[in-house]
């Protein structure tokens, strides 16, 4: 009797301790889960911004102001070339720094995003159609290409953070949506420090190297929140039939046609 | 530094208006000194990228009886959607009322600002002027 309750507590302490060691062992290798959808959150309040003022073309002398870290002969350009309605149109969506939002002349648009994660990789996803696949390895991938609208990306946690450095970007790339004066140029890298800083909110810091366009690194901070209800909805500035704008005459416009299954006005 | 480099950058940007607005739009067709408003029925609720829109029957100020149909612009629905917007949150025959600004070629319709419904809820349009940060 005593022989077998021996033999059961050395059991139990044998399948304790393994299970003790297992999980020490899964601790120690368990990284920051970064799946599921995620929202950026806003920044600090600030006033509304303004409606834009009648005819106006091209960035305002006080935008151009704004950005001192410009080059000055970029800044000359941009001043110069102003905002196109046309150039930009079918852009396909290309990675430029920002993940969760798109810089716009008049504010920074919110753009969901979704990160799925799979053996060595991270998949992100946004709402514009852009795929990044962050991987997680020391050296380029065989075959890389010279230059790709999301950018050819290596990673590696560095305790809890994730390290991401992203190049090969696109030279066309438009920091500021409409504005080709924003262009990324050749050689710009990215690179990022995504932590998550508790269950459901994500940091990522983005420092933005771009020598044709900066005249310094660009660093900026951006905070998260996961949403796993939220529908990602497909954006796109590049749609057949846009009632906005007339693709054949590259011009603007309001295109009040009706749609053809328009129920009939009341009846009075 | 640089953060407060960059606050000061989107500050301005998003304070300051241009040309390139929305991406491809400049939104110049609209006249943003006035804010109209309209009421009418709800004949379609187009949503589709890039922007959604509005159409309207109107009572028609011309003839008795008849109506006139509206078109009002409005956002994509990803960045509706941030702001509640839904593509079953506005059905057709459903009375509404509409602050937009109006079309500068005088003719009926232009860019919504903001819709009120029947039970008192209100959504705002965002465009030039009322675009979100976050969502």
């Amino acid at each position: 009797m005593n022989t077998s309750r021996r033999r059961a507590a050395s059991a139990g302490f044998w399948l304790l301790a393994a299970v003790a060691l297992c999980q020490g062992v899964y601790a120690a290798e368990a990284t920051p889960d970064f799946t599921g959808t995620w929202r950026l959150l806003p920044a600090t309040k600030g006033p509304p911004p303004a409606p834009p003022p009648p005819g106006a073309v091209g960035p305002p002398p006080m935008v151009l102001a704004a950005l001192p870290l410009l080059r000055p002969d970029v800044a000359a350009k941009m001043r110069a070339a102003g905002a196109s309605t046309d150039r930009g149109y079918c852009a396909p969506p290309r990675f430029t720094g920002a993940m969760g939002y798109l810089v716009l002349a008049v504010a920074k648009l919110p753009i969901a995003f979704e990160i799925l994660t799979s053996p060595g990789r991270l998949t992100l996803l946004d709402e514009t159609g852009l795929i990044r696949r962050l991987y997680l390895r020391d050296k380029p991938l065989p075959n890389w290409l010279d230059e790709t609208n999301a950018g050819n990306s290596l990673a590696r946690f560095e305790g809890n953070t994730l390290v991401v450095r992203t190049s090969a970007l696109s030279a066309e790339a438009e920091t500021i949506q409409g504005v080709p004066g924003s262009r990324l140029g050749r050689n710009a890298q990215v690179l990022e420090r995504m932590r998550v800083l508790d269950k459901d909110e994500m940091e990522i810091i983005t420092t933005v190297t771009a020598p044709e366009l900066y005249a310094a690194p660009v660093t900026t901070t951006n905070r998260y929140r996961r949403d796993p209800g939220r529908t990602l909805l497909e954006l796109t500035f590049c749609s057949e039939g846009d009632r906005s704008y007339n693709s054949d005459t590259r011009s603007e416009r309001f295109d009040a046609t009706p749609p053809a299954d328009l129920p009939p006005p009341p009846s009075n | 530094m640089n953060r407060c480099i960059i606050r000061r950058v989107f500050f301005v940007l998003s304070c300051c208006a241009s040309a390139a607005a929305l991406a491809h739009h400049t939104y110049s067709m609209f006249d943003y000194e006035r804010h109209l408003t309209v009421t009418g029925t709800v004949a379609k609720f187009e949503w589709k990228n890039p922007h959604s829109y509005l159409w309207v029957y109107v009572p028609s100020k011309e003839s008795a009886g008849k109506y006139d149909l509206w078109a009002f612009e409005n956002g994509s629905p990803a960045v509706l959607a941030k702001q509640g917007w839904s593509k079953e949150g506005v059905q057709a025959n459903e009375k509404i009322t509409v602050e937009y600004a109006p079309l500068r070629d005088g003719k009926v319709g232009g860019h919504c600002l903001k819709v009120s419904f029947a039970d008192g809820h209100s959504l705002t349009c965002p465009g030039p002027g009322s675009v979100p940060e976050g969502n």
